[in-house]
């Protein structure tokens, strides 16, 4: 078992997972992360406005269909 | 120019500035180069510096659509005021949520009680106090006249805010783009940050035209309704 280690062990930091893991485990990460989550904020935030203007779009169609309705 | 119009005009200039951002977007990943010093995270410069020139442009709207609004009394004034102020809100909430997290990585922390944050925060609070004092109030013209006042007052922090780094020690950096002897900034970096800047302002003019148009409809048909129902104007 050991003597199988000791032969995977050279292959061992070209695992991209482990590399991934090592470079976590030092912090390296954390400035993507918050690239990420700046960005990622910045399109929830623009959304949000849009999803706003869409329902007053939405309600205004309803109040004018509302009014035909009534005219009609 | 007729709401219709507005409408067209607005849903055009916002899908231009969302290919311009997507294509900054691109930018940022794929060509700008990294910064020396600060490495990956100054990347998010290229949202935190257009969503604070955008918030000063939305807030300066407001306290120009408030004063033409106290001055005329034109209805139309307030509600180009409302929508701004709204655009102000979302893209101020975009740089105070950027700019920490920038922060965090360059200065190890999130937050620092030093001038320009301070005074950004409190512009910030103050047109979100805008919307509260609108709403407080049991006649509306009175409300609405109030937030003008408040957004004039208000907007007198933006160039405290601009020339803060400056005036006063700060760990906020000096201007590298507006300066009088011009950018300092890598001419890659001055291209990327040109056109983030032009992608969030057609974007905010865009949207903004879009909720003017839909502000401005509502109080219309508010309007009607009322003369309908009581057959007197509001």
């Amino acid at each position: 078992m050991i003597q199988r280690f000791c032969v995977l062990l050279p292959l061992l930091p070209t695992d991209p997972v482990l590399l991934l893991a090592q470079e976590v485990g030092r912090g390296a990460l954390r400035p993507y992360l918050h690239v990420f989550a700046a960005y990622g904020l910045f399109w929830v935030l623009i959304l949000f406005w849009v999803w706003r203007i869409a329902r007053g779009l939405k309600q205004l169609q309803g109040f004018h269909e509302e009014r035909h309705s009534d005219a009609d | 120019m007729n709401l219709r119009k507005a409408r067209v005009a607005g849903l055009l200039l916002a899908s231009v500035g969302v290919v311009a951002i997507l294509v900054a977007h691109w930018m940022v990943v794929f060509w700008v180069p990294t910064e020396a010093s600060m490495g990956v995270v100054q990347r998010i410069f290229y949202i935190h510096v257009p969503a604070a020139w955008t918030t000063f442009l939305a807030f300066g709207l407001v306290a120009l659509a408030s004063l033409a609004y106290l001055w005329l009394g034109d209805d139309r004034a307030d509600a180009a005021a409302v929508a701004a102020a709204e655009g102000g809100l979302v893209f101020g909430a975009i740089m105070l949520t950027s700019g920490p997290l920038w922060a965090r990585v360059a200065w190890g922390t999130y937050w620092t009680w030093e001038p320009r944050l301070t005074l950004t925060l409190l512009l910030w609070f103050t047109y979100l106090g805008y919307f509260l004092v609108r709403g407080s109030m049991a006649d509306p013209r009175k409300g609405r006249r109030f937030a003008a006042v408040v957004a004039v007052f208000g907007s007198l922090n933006i160039p405290l805010i601009h020339v803060s780094v400056s005036w006063f020690r700060s760990l906020h950096p000096e201007a590298v783009v507006i300066k009088p002897e011009g950018p300092t900034l890598h001419p890659d970096m001055l291209a990327t940050l040109l056109t983030s800047l032009g992608g969030f302002t057609l974007l905010f003019l865009g949207l903004f035209s879009l909720r003017y148009s839909v502000e401005h409809a509502s109080r219309r048909l508010q309007a009607a309704r009322f003369r309908e129902s009581t057959g007197v104007s509001p």
